[in-house]
């Protein structure tokens, strides 16, 4: 009846889960990679992810290249031949761009003035001396372009204040010019997008990556002076990727070997292999089917967060093999049911966060270990009908262990209060920067920098602002861009309405220069074209006046229609992030976009929760174990989760100079397995199959999680130093639970 | 006959075309200083003489002024109709008005650049941006840019040297156009043109 029991369980669960993803898929299933989305909902996150991808998503597929050396000019017309073989996608200088807009601008002269041009206008002697001064060049395309069209030299101003602006490269012949540290470099624009976009991103960034490679590689061959700079997110992409690659390869392969291999090195059966692969997959069919049955989109960090299952899943069915295999014939349900309603209650904790992620993660892995659980206990009934093929367990020699463990018990003891005491000397911080997520080569990363520096781009901060119409959107963004002058006289600001402004300001423009020519503030002008006078009020110039080519060109990367609302970037130079922030903290719909800085304020953000629920999870242990097993045994577990915790983190601080998120996302599956070791000790005790189970759990968990200490990436480091050095403690540790005389 | 004094006549107009292009020849830089009869080593100062003649104006606006290229910098002082320097320093350009208030002016292009050699006749620099080409009278030369962005300053600049005094008149498109005269002081030193 209790073997019907546990087939119609397994059976349910089954079904249970086989539903739960039927319908998921039905419901189309949706992963959401942004890493921004993870942050709590507000309406401003909510538009500043759709902006992002509106907006910046044309800088994805960007490589800058630049050259410097004697033969620049050279090696960059080289490259440029082999961009266009590529069918690649060139940005070059164009002059059209000055024959393009002024016949634009021209119908509405008068009404399109820079600020500095209407404060001019007011002063009859200023505006004198800059008419003379403008007509005194020896050259400037802008006034060649439009002093006909407009003598007063307004529509000359508006024109070259926006062209000038717009870049802090020169143009030299048919090329971009950069000069830093008294150093010319050519800078080289490339589009080098995924075109059809039938092949794999990760494929495409790499051969696109190598291919760039060796053909920087022949160029510095042919020109040995000079020096080829490249950068772009594309090549962050190939070479994490290559990374990634190659080390869930590498660590995958041998750490499934190791696992699989020291299952059957034990248990000398093939089956035992097959029973572990069958309830880690049982498990996360039952997460994954559970978390997007109950969720719309899943993010891929719950994914990530959710790892911990497989170490604990495998344990189940550890306990059942061993103990099944050994003559002791002691069932472990009991057990299990212990361990995975403490595990289950501490992953409720999660629901009280404000991060969705870590409700899905929660869902993942009470629902992967529910099925872990139900899995776990059939094969041990399963196993029971079986006939009775005991294999001695002589593979380790589990008495030499057992009798090391508790032998040395006040040896561990002491060398773990010893690193706690060491510990009081140094403060514990963490660093959430998002570089930790990043394996990229420095050559790569000092490319950038030298390419932000060549571009101007070091520190511009960007704002995005957002309104109803477009109209109030150029509004807002003028008003801003007056506050943010006002506060910081040497902020420079480039927006939308430099290029569009809006209708209330060309009418105040308009009204105002008509009122500087009645006033005689420009009478200049009269001395040397007589019959001069300003056109009378004439249409505002509209986004629908732009030709699609022009709007393309210069407003489509500054602005974007997204669920009804108007919303544009604003730049801001010469100001610092803080004072930044601190000036539009009260204005609404503004919002000022940092995407590295904002995905360090997730990592923040999950920081805090995460440190809040292991402080939780060590709680709800605490309880479950008090009213379980009384005081004594709650005592010492708490001591040994905590003391197990903080050396952990604390060895790791040690060696990593400083903690990251990774590292506590480690210490949850620590906690995990610290929890299943200890129970399993308190029932029971050192007998061997149980020491043989914790130490197989501990070894195979070693070699799954173990193994990522090898990892290049600097937050897949962090995990697996964590892991490693908490399940030697938990192993070392545990033990002290057990009854002294059971040795 | 007929046929052939038809293919003799194609030949003396294909020979006379010929001819004609190669005596508007292209020079280099260090052809063109000895056809400008030029030295090598030119003024590194001297004063200015401008006359705009823009369509629409009445009358030519005129300017004067002095230039200097001293410790790296290029300075062009407008004298009248206003005092006003301008000043680069091979990297950034900055207006200084009579008060000495400094104000950082954006480049337009590379145009600075040329704009300094063409004052300090440097033509290896000018011929990165346009080519010489011989033109009448003697004393006179061409230059035509070599790329659609320069077009945008000047559809060709003439410069001539005459009695130590050199003359240029830069040619737009629309048709406007502006000469001047640039007088080298050559007391104050001279900078080598290589």
């Amino acid at each position: 009846m209790k073997g019907n029991v546990r087939s119609w369980g397994l059976v349910l669960q089954l079904i249970v889960a086989g539903i739960m993803l039927i319908f998921s898929l039905r419901q189309g299933i949706e992963l959401n990679a942004n890493i921004l989305s993870a942050l709590p909902q507000s309406q401003s996150s909510e538009i500043i992810i759709q902006a992002e991808a509106e907006l910046f998503e044309r800088f994805s597929d960007q490589i800058i290249v630049s050259f410097q050396g004697q033969s620049n000019v050279d090696a960059y017309q080289e490259m440029l031949t082999f961009a266009k073989q590529q069918n690649w996608q060139i940005r070059q200088p164009s002059q059209s761009m000055l024959t393009q807009l002024v016949p634009l601008y021209a119908k509405h002269k008068g009404a399109l003035l820079t600020q500095e041009f209407l404060a001019l206008i007011q002063k009859p002697n200023d505006y004198q001396m800059f008419f003379n001064q403008q007509l005194s060049q020896l050259v400037n395309p802008f006034i060649s372009e439009t002093f006909g069209i407009d003598p007063s030299l307004s529509l000359s101003n508006y024109v070259e204040t926006l062209i000038t602006k717009q870049t802090s490269l020169t143009v030299k012949q048919d090329y971009f010019l950069a000069q830093y540290d008294q150093t010319e470099f050519i800078v080289l624009f490339l589009e080098v997008k995924n075109n059809p976009a039938e092949r794999n991103e990760l494929d495409y960034a790499i051969e696109t990556q190598q291919m760039l490679f060796k053909y920087l590689q022949q160029l510095s061959s042919r020109y040995p002076d000079v020096n080829t700079h490249i950068s772009g997110v594309l090549l962050h992409t190939a070479e994490n990727a290559q990374n990634a690659q190659w080390e869930m390869s590498v660590f995958g392969s041998l750490s499934l070997l190791f696992t699989l291999f020291i299952v059957y090195l034990t248990f000398r059966r093939v089956q035992s292999v097959i029973w572990i692969v069958l309830t880690v997959g049982n498990a996360i069919f039952m997460g994954i089917a559970a978390t997007f049955y109950f969720f719309e989109s899943v993010h891929v960090l719950t994914i990530v967060l959710a790892l911990p299952l497989v170490g604990i899943a495998v344990d189940y069915c550890i306990h059942v093999l061993s103990n099944h295999f050994s003559t002791s014939m002691v069932k472990v349900t009991r057990t299990l049911f212990v361990a995975f309603f403490t595990t289950v209650l501490s992953y409720f904790m999660f629901f009280v966060t404000p991060l969705v992620v870590l409700k899905q993660v929660a869902v993942f892995v009470i629902f992967g270990l529910m099925a872990a659980f139900i899995a776990s206990v059939w094969l041990e009934q399963f196993l029971s009908k079986r006939a009775v093929d005991k294999l001695p367990v002589k593979t380790i020699n589990m008495t030499t262990l057992v009798k090391f463990l508790t032998r040395y018990r006040l040896v561990s003891m002491a060398a773990v209060l010893t690193i706690v005491i060491l510990s009081f000397s140094h403060s514990l911080n963490f660093d959430d920067n998002v570089s930790q997520l990043n394996a990229s080569s420095k050559k790569l990363m000092a490319d950038e920098t030298l390419h932000h520096q060549l571009l101007g781009q070091n520190g511009k901060l960007r704002l995005f602002v957002w309104a109803n119409s477009i109209e109030q959107l150029l509004q807002n963004e003028e008003s801003l861009a007056a506050n943010i002058k006002q506060s910081f006289a040497s902020a420079t600001v480039s927006k939308l309405s430099d290029w569009l402004p809006s209708i209330a300001r060309q009418t105040f423009n308009k009204q105002g220069f008509l009122q500087a020519f009645e006033n005689g503030n420009l009478s200049i002008i009269n001395r040397y074209v007589p019959d001069y006078h300003p056109t009378a009020i004439n249409n505002p110039l509209t986004l629908e006046d732009f030709p699609e080519e022009i709007k393309q060109a210069f407003l489509s990367h500054r602005f974007a229609e997204i669920n009804q609302q108007y919303i544009s970037v604003v730049e801001v130079s010469g100001v610092s992030e803080n004072d930044l922030s601190l000036m539009i903290k009260e204005k609404n719909n503004v919002v000022l976009f940092n995407k590295q800085s904002s995905i360090t304020e997730v990592l923040s953000e999950f920081r805090a929760q995460l440190s809040l629920w292991l402080l939780m999870a060590v709680i709800s242990v605490f309880v479950v174990f008090t009213l379980k097993f009384g005081w004594g045994m709650s005592a010492k577990s708490l001591a040994i989760l905590v003391v197990t915790l903080y050396c952990a983190l604390y060895i790791s601080f040690l060696i990593q100079g400083t903690l990251t998120i990774f590292n506590l996302l480690s210490a949850i599956l620590v906690l995990g397995l610290a929890v299943d070791y200890l129970i399993f000790y308190r029932e029971h005790q050192l007998a061997s199959e149980n020491v043989l189970a914790i130490s197989l759990s501990c070894a195979s968990s070693l070699f799954v999680f173990g193994m990522l200490v090898f990892s290049q990436t600097p937050a897949i480091f962090h995990f697996g130093l964590t892991v490693t050095l908490g399940l030697l403690l938990t192993f070392l540790m545990a033990p002290l639970v057990a009854k002294e005389s059971y040795a | 006959m007929s046929q052939i004094a038809f293919k003799a006549l194609v030949a003396f107009l294909l020979i006379t075309i010929g001819l004609n292009k190669a005596s508007a020849k292209e020079l280099s830089a260090e052809q063109a200083l000895s056809y400008l009869t030029l030295p090598k080593n030119h003024a590194v100062s001297g004063k200015f003489r401008q006359k705009k003649f823009f369509r629409i104006l009445s009358s030519p606006f005129l300017s004067n002024g002095t230039y200097q290229y001293v410790n790296d910098q290029f300075e062009w002082q407008t004298v009248s109709p206003v005092l006003n320097k301008v000043v680069f320093d091979g990297e950034k350009l900055w207006q200084i008005d009579p008060q000495g208030l400094k104000t950082q002016m954006p480049v337009a292009g590379h145009f600075v650049t040329i704009v300094q050699a063409l004052l300090l006749v440097d033509m290896n620099t000018l011929s990165t941006f346009f080519r010489f080409v011989e033109v009448a009278p003697s004393n006179c030369l061409k230059l035509e840019p070599k790329e659609a962005t320069i077009a945008s300053i000047a559809d060709s600049i003439t410069l001539c040297s005459q009695e130590g005094e050199l003359t240029l008149r830069m040619m737009e498109k629309s048709g406007n156009y502006t000469d001047i005269v640039i007088t080298p002081n050559l007391k104050n030193g001279s900078h080598q043109v290589n």
